[in-house]
């Protein structure tokens, strides 16, 4: 119990630990915390010269002009993804800060079948999507069981070895696009085809890029009609649909509600920590890989060093906890964080700011969600001394 | 002055070793009172920024390094105040400033760099990078080979001196065993009269402290550039393992550090050798190997003897 | 012994303390003159530790008064009773494990300068040590130290702020006996030095031979100050444990089902969490349709022991056999299988999980198995909240929905919920054996009486109850045959009809033990 005088009257502020946390605290102190976000974000503006006026104007634009507010939405698909993969892992006090690794990953492997394509080696062209889905999916998440099996045997900090392996995995890529490397585009074993392609399209290689070729047509993901926008939405609502059926209605989501509550209780309750966090992260990883490949079939069309710097897997841990884990929260805190996002490219672009603005508003969001979370816990109190 | 290149390699892999342990010893003095801080690489790149951005406006590279550190140490102040007063939880705290440092350091440096200082400033960068040149110690940087360890810049020295102080504050002084106590068992510190709340705000703080600096000596010795774009690339992050490498013992920082910054000059060596893009992979090594040494040190039945300071991590209440 | 006409080093006169829902000190008047060893002797919850914690300065008394040395005295904290010369041993030590004897000692003194002078503080240390005839290595690591030597070190950190009054709580319970016979050396040598010692057990023996007076203390009264040397253990054993009216519940005899035993534990030893041993060598049988009460003074292992039967604690030696399958150190899963209902000593965080709902904590344990799952995945929600709503009516549970978090629950209900879940049929599970340890502490009356009610009915059913209780009075209504715990080990187990309180107590204090042959080993 936290309790400050006011300097020269006779009361002081008690702060309370709450017994009962009424359900709309968590998500009133979310949207506070958004919003106190972007308003203090205002000041960082000012610090850089820039009227907030200025920004908030632009952000306005986004949201209400159609087609930016359609980029946006682009945008924040790959962060539906990087937020529903930390659901479940957060749910049971894991806390996997892999998911940008996981991410790069998942666009990595999505990537052989393209690599395939332009070094001759062609599918059936309704077998692309599939295949790179279920790479994308599967090997992030063997990728992820790697920090799982190291806690639950050994104790092993997970913050500490998800984090590594981003660098890790960051590394893979550098290695794998780089001029020189197996799958950068001036590679001669795709020289044939692919530079047959840059003729047709009437643009030619970039001397020093350091990327993959584009992914081919066949292999994109479809546009939906009306909306314009790619259909990797469609994936991800399915997705958070489908977690929000297990977080509430399977044992699994049963087990690691108590997982997160009490380490006790789980023994208590006959439950297996190994297996529980072996099969949580194979699932997080994969959402967080299905995010990579999204990305890199509808947004980025290349693999390139480039995919890392927006930082959606970080994004992805601040939206997750914005939403409180709810997974159709998580779709709608996505969007706003696409919103800001898709802002700071205009910023960029207008004012000459550096796209790095959006990640210092999400720190500076985050930071006012930690902290708010303590009045999630506690109550304020005016008392007479 | 001719340094073959043994000499080279063990002049970079000191100066790289000392962004590593100046960040480290931070972070060391931290948790040793029990407040894990993982926003060390947001803190080192604020730092990073503050600390040239300062330089080339006063001309002053010292100057640079005091406002790394004190900025870089009201930030961890915000920290110290969520996790210690608040007593929320320490990890989400680190994470949260660590992403915020990172955003709002690189945007600052790209902004300061078009539009604050100007075409002219940059100019002033080579001087700055004079501050940082070696210092040779007569008589004994003359001697082959490890003559060149005699030659190295002040901060190297002060990295060093550091690691000494900071184990001699530790194992030595009433206030060294006042703050490993607090960090073991807050409640044994508690009973015994020590201020566990502003003994942990001074550590954390301070050791925040010390990241902008290292934050800064980083991006004026070596990167000698100002330009919006992260510099830190994880080293914050090997910083925060490289405490539980050096089992929380300053100078097994020191040997730490050092071999990470060998690892990181055996780079730049290697890719010089050899060329070639396999060598990329390189980079990857340190932060592999710092997975392999976190896992045998967690199976090793020495973590619980010669280990984390008991109370790391928890938020301490009287309750 | 001239303390005639010094005043008493502790005076203590009328201290009242209250706690919410309990009254734990009621007027009591304590008196330690000066030069001698006073024992306060009393069960738990009987107000020993509230007493000290007072004139220790960690808690305010509601009324009443102090004096030190004849001097009326305000002790606000335990700086205060420091500078006041008292010095307190607790029962959980406040110790750093990883740092040294020196180290722990001078932590917080000034005395040994700002670059510590190690050298210095440890000469004191073996100063001291020897003025007391204890030996200790101040260079030594907590961790390294036996609890004897560690209890030392608590001492030295007493002894070093000058302390003249020794409080010590509880100090025999950690150590061995030889460690003990030293203590007493070195207490009786601080006696000859003029520190007066104030002696908390609940050990009768102890009381009788270290003591030069004691006084008894029961639920929080003051039932009489004597010397022990003039009266006899089972005098002391009475004073402690009380002769009240015992309220039995009519129950018929039991109907012993079968020959087998449904529990069996053979040579058992397992360590509490502090690395000591706390269940040594114990055996028992329970077998279905009995009660068999286990009573001891809370802490004498007997919480170590229901967690390895339940699979919750790992078992160093020996057997533990359920229903004729070995189940030594198997998981609580499998435990759980095979019938057996645990309520846990901790309700809050082992027994139930107080952020989730009502529905999820009744299911825990049940929720792998059908009709609570559908194809093993998908819990069958329908059911369950039907089986929720069942239960608790059947348990009369008093709540507000089954789906508000369990925290809501009283105390009561909350045990309500685990006898609801742990006792209930499912498909392909029977409860056999009921583990319950201080199923009704903390609770209402009536809460009490319905988990006895219950406990009894299952009983009758032909389940076998293991029950451990600090409450001889429950054990005494409630168990068929009683087994008495002490320090780990099994002193004794007697037919509860014949059984005889002074030799309880004296068994619960150490002080008895009996031979194989007369241990009552059936019904």
């Amino acid at each position: 119990m936290l309790a400050i005088r006011i300097p020269g009257t006779r009361y002081a502020i008690k702060f309370e630990r709450r017994l009962e946390i009424p359900r709309m605290i968590p998500a009133l102190v979310s949207i506070a915390s958004a919003i106190a976000g972007v308003l203090l974000g205002g000041i960082i503006f000012l610090a850089i010269g820039i009227s907030p006026m200025e920004a908030y104007t632009r952000i306005g634009r986004v949201v209400t002009d159609p087609a930016t507010l359609g980029n946006a939405i682009e945008i924040s698909i790959p962060i539906m993804f990087t937020s529903l993969a930390l659901i479940l892992p957060f749910r049971m006090a894991f806390y996997n800060i892999g998911g940008e690794g996981q991410f790069e990953i998942g666009a990595i492997v999505a990537t052989i079948p393209v690599i395939w394509y332009w070094a001759g080696f062609e599918l059936p062209a309704l077998l692309y999507l599939p295949l790179m889905g279920i790479l994308a999916f599967v090997i992030p998440g063997l990728w992820a069981m790697i920090p799982a099996f190291l806690r639950a045997k050994w104790k092993v900090n997970e913050i500490l070895v998800t984090l590594m392996m981003n660098f890790i995995s960051l590394q893979i890529i550098w290695y794998l696009v780089s001029p020189g490397g197996p799958w950068n585009e001036a590679n001669p074993a795709f020289k044939e085809r692919y530079l047959e392609y840059l003729k047709e399209q009437g643009v030619s290689l970039i001397p020093g890029f350091k990327g993959t070729p584009v992914v081919p047509e066949i292999a994109r993901m479809p546009t939906l009609p009306i909306v314009g926008i790619n259909a990797g939405l469609i994936l991800a609502i399915i997705i958070a649909i489908a977690l929000w059926f297990v977080s509430a209605k399977t044992v699994l989501g049963y087990e690691v509600r108590i997982v997160g509550e009490s380490e006790k209780a789980t023994q208590y309750a006959g439950i297996n920590y190994l297996k529980l966090v072996l099969l949580v992260m194979f699932i997080s990883g994969g959402l967080a890989g299905l995010g990579g490949f999204v990305n890199l079939t509808a947004n980025s069309l290349k693999l390139s060093p480039e995919i890392a710097t927006p930082g959606y897997g970080y994004t992805g841990i601040i939206s997750a906890w914005l939403s409180r884990l709810n997974p159709i929260a998580a779709i709608l805190v996505s969007v706003f964080f696409g919103v800001l996002t898709q802002s700071a490219y205009i910023m960029q672009q207008e004012l000459r700011t550096s796209h790095y603005v959006s990640m210092g508003f999400e720190g500076l969001i985050f930071i006012l969600l930690v902290i708010g979370d303590f009045f999630v816990h506690y109550r304020i109190r005016i008392i007479k001394r | 002055m001719n340094l073959d290149p043994v000499n080279l390699f063990l002049v970079q892999a000191l100066t790289m070793g000392t962004v590593y342990l100046i960040a480290t010893l931070g972070e060391v003095l931290s948790e040793r009172a029990g407040v894990v801080d993982l926003g060390l690489e947001g803190l080192m790149e604020i730092g990073a920024t503050v600390a040239i951005v300062v330089a080339l406006i006063t001309e002053n590279a010292w100057l640079g390094i005091l406002a790394a550190f004190v900025v870089a140490a009201a930030l961890a102040a915000v920290h110290a105040f969520a996790t210690v007063s608040l007593k929320l939880n320490q990890f989400a705290s680190g994470l949260a400033i660590y992403i915020f440092g990172v955003g709002i350091g690189v945007t600052f440096r790209g902004y300061a760099r078009d539009v604050i200082l100007g075409p002219q400033a940059l100019l002033k960068i080579p001087k700055i990078k004079t501050t940082f040149t070696s210092i040779r110690i007569p008589g004994l940087s003359d001697i082959p080979v490890i003559g060149s360890l005699f030659s190295l810049d002040v901060m190297v020295y002060f990295g060093l001196f550091l690691g000494i102080l900071l184990w001699f504050i530790l194992y030595r002084t009433r206030i060294g065993l006042n703050i490993r106590s607090v960090g073991e068992n807050p409640a044994a510190a508690d009973a015994a009269g020590i201020n566990v709340f502003r003994l942990r705000y001074i550590t954390t703080i301070i050791g925040g402290g010390l990241a902008g600096v290292a934050g800064g000596y980083l991006i004026m010795k070596i990167v000698t550039q100002i330009a919006g774009v992260a510099v830190i690339l994880g080293r914050g992050w090997i910083a925060i393992a490289l405490v539980i490498f050096a089992f929380w013992d300053p100078l097994r920082a020191i040997i730490g550090a050092y071999f990470f910054g060998a690892l990181e000059a055996s780079f730049y060596w290697l890719q010089g050798y050899f060329g070639g893009t396999a060598v990329v992979m390189l980079k990857a090594v340190p932060h592999i190997s710092a997975i392999i040494i976190l896992t045998i040190m967690s199976i090793e039945a020495l973590r619980k003897r010669i280990g984390a300071p008991e109370a790391l991590g928890k938020p301490y209440s009287r309750e | 012994m001239t303390s005639e006409e010094e005043p008493p080093a502790v005076l203590m006169k009328g201290i009242v303390k209250q706690f919410p829902g309990v009254l734990a000190l009621d007027h009591v008047d304590f008196e330690v003159k000066a030069g001698e060893i006073h024992g306060l002797l009393g069960e738990n919850g009987a107000g020993k530790t509230t007493l000290v914690s007072i004139l220790y300065g960690v808690y305010r008394a509601d009324a009443g008064e102090i004096y030190i040395h004849g001097k009326k005295v305000n002790i606000k904290s335990p700086k205060d009773a420091i500078k006041l010369g008292i010095g307190m041993v607790p029962q959980h030590f406040k110790l750093v494990m990883a740092h040294t004897v020196v180290e722990n000692v001078i932590l917080g003194l000034k005395e040994f300068g700002m670059v510590l002078r190690m050298k210095e503080a440890e000469k004191k240390i073996v100063e001291l040590a020897n003025m007391y005839g204890f030996k200790i290595n101040p260079k030594a690591k907590i961790w390294q130290l036996s609890m004897g030597e560690r209890q030392y070190v608590e001492l030295l950190k007493a002894l070093i702020r000058n302390a003249n009054i020794l409080i010590l709580d509880e100090p025999t319970t950690v150590l061995t006996p030889q460690e003990t016979r030293e203590l007493f050396n070195t207490l009786k040598r601080m006696k000859e030095e003029g520190k007066s010692i104030i002696f908390i057990t609940h050990k009768l023996e102890e009381a009788k031979e270290l003591c030069d007076r004691v006084t008894v203390l029961r639920k929080g009264h003051v039932i009489g100050t004597v010397d022990p040397k003039k009266v006899s253990l089972a005098d002391l054993a009475r004073m402690m444990v009380g002769r009240e009216v015992l309220f039995r519940i009519r129950k018929e005899p039991a109907k012993i089902v079968s020959e087998e035993p449904v529990l069996e534990v053979k040579g058992l030893y397992a360590l509490s969490d502090k690395g000591v041993m706390a269940v040594k060598n114990v055996s028992l049988e329970v077998y279905p349709g009995e009660v068999f009460g286990i009573a001891g003074i809370a802490g004498s292992g007997q919480e170590e022991l229901a967690e390895v039967i339940t699979g919750m604690r790992k078992a160093e030696k020996g057997k533990v056999i359920i229903a004729g399958i070995d189940v030594t150190n198997a998981s609580p899963k499998k435990i759980f299988e095979l019938g057996v209902a645990y309520i846990p000593e901790s309700r809050i965080y082992v027994g139930t999980v107080p952020n989730l709902t009502i529905w999820e904590n009744m299911i825990m344990r049940h929720h792998r198995y059908p009709p609570f799952v559908k194809n093993k995945i998908v819990l069958n929600l329908p059911y369950i909240y039907e089986f929720t709503s069942k239960r608790a009516k059947e348990l009369n549970m008093m709540y507000s929905s089954i789906f508000a978090p369990a925290r809501t629950l009283s105390g009561g209900n909350l045990q309500r919920l685990i006898l609801a879940r742990e006792l209930a049929e499912t498909p392909g599970r029977k409860t056999r054996l009921i583990v319950a340890v201080y199923p009704t502490r903390g609770l209402d009356v009536g809460a009490t009486e319905y988990v006895r009610k219950i406990l009894i009915e299952q009983r009758n059913r032909g389940v076998g109850v293991l029950l451990i209780s600090e409450d001889l009075e429950e054990i005494l209504m409630l168990s068929d045959r009683i087994a008495v715990i002490h320090n780990g080990e099994i002193m004794g187990v007697v037919k509860a009809e014949e059984a005889n309180i002074e030799e309880i107590g004296l068994m619960m204090g150490g002080a008895l033990r009996k031979t194989a042959s007369e241990e009552v080993k059936r019904p």
